[in-house]
């Protein structure tokens, strides 16, 4: 966990754990219990949260594209899009951002 | 109601004080910057640890401003204007003007930051962080409510 910190792919992955997770307490339980049950408070609570992982997270991915130099057309749009999608984040940390540290960690730069 | 109220004022104190870490960062490591790329010195351990932490405390301030222009009045209701003394409403510098300024302050810190941790060469290292950085730190001067501020003005200290 703390060897994850620090790197921006590390920090990026750990960013998108909690995105992740944000938004799908937001999606999935938050907002329907605003809407079908009339209880506003869980979303008053974890939607600033989820935003700023959210904006912390697309910064983070800025840095990590310009570091790493990733093409926009290979990575960088797909990172962006997972972390607005539900789920998006767990799915490409397991297909994409692993597998990228490896690459770095094996060769560093 | 009134936990907002607290935040809010939490939130402005903190987004306060914490202008003159990002200046104080920004103009380090500037400085730094200068006078490494003039003496042709080695990029050292602490050199990269001002650029990260430069960068840092920059997201951090730009997390707090979110939070705060969330809650803000002066961002949701246009009424509190100041007649004909600004250039602006103090209602559109906040909404608009400084957290645009602000936002793209921040991510030109952050690609600086992220340039010059890639490139290879020490002195290139040096150079990237003070043309980048130096950018930033002049949107910012240029964007933060300076109490002699034309667009919108406050105090330099804010008092708990």
């Amino acid at each position: 966990m703390l060897q994850l910190l620090k790197t921006p792919i590390g920090r990026l992955r750990i960013l998108g754990f909690f995105e992740g997770i944000s938004l799908i307490v937001l999606v999935f339980i938050a907002v329907p219990l605003k809407y079908w049950a009339g209880e506003p408070m869980l979303v008053k609570v974890v939607g600033p949260v989820h935003g700023l992982l959210f904006t912390l997270f697309v910064l983070v991915t800025l840095s990590a594209g310009v570091t790493y130099r990733w093409k926009f057309s290979e990575i960088s749009w797909k990172v962006l899009l997972a972390c607005v999608i539900p789920f998006g984040t767990f799915y490409i940390d397991k297909h994409i951002l692993a597998s990228e540290q490896a690459v770095r960690e094996n060769s560093p730069n | 109601m009134e936990t907002n109220k607290t935040m809010h004022q939490a939130l402005l104190i903190l987004h306060s004080i914490n202008r003159w870490l990002v200046l104080a960062s920004l103009f380090y490591a500037i400085g730094t910057a200068l006078s490494g790329l003039r003496s042709g010195r080695a990029f050292s351990g602490a050199d990269n640890a001002v650029r990260h932490i430069t960068a840092t405390i920059s997201h951090i301030q730009l997390l707090l401003g979110l939070s705060l222009y969330m809650i803000s009045p002066v961002v949701k209701f246009d009424v509190a204007d100041t007649v004909g003394t600004g250039l602006v409403s103090e209602h559109t510098f906040f909404r608009l003007i400084h957290i645009a300024f602000m936002a793209v302050a921040v991510v030109v810190v952050t690609i600086g930051s992220a340039r010059a941790k890639r490139i290879q060469s020490d002195k290139e290292k040096f150079r990237t962080i003070l043309v980048w950085f130096g950018v930033a730190l002049l949107i910012v001067l240029a964007a933060i409510p300076w109490p002699f501020s034309p667009l919108a003005k406050r105090p330099y200290f804010r008092s708990f």
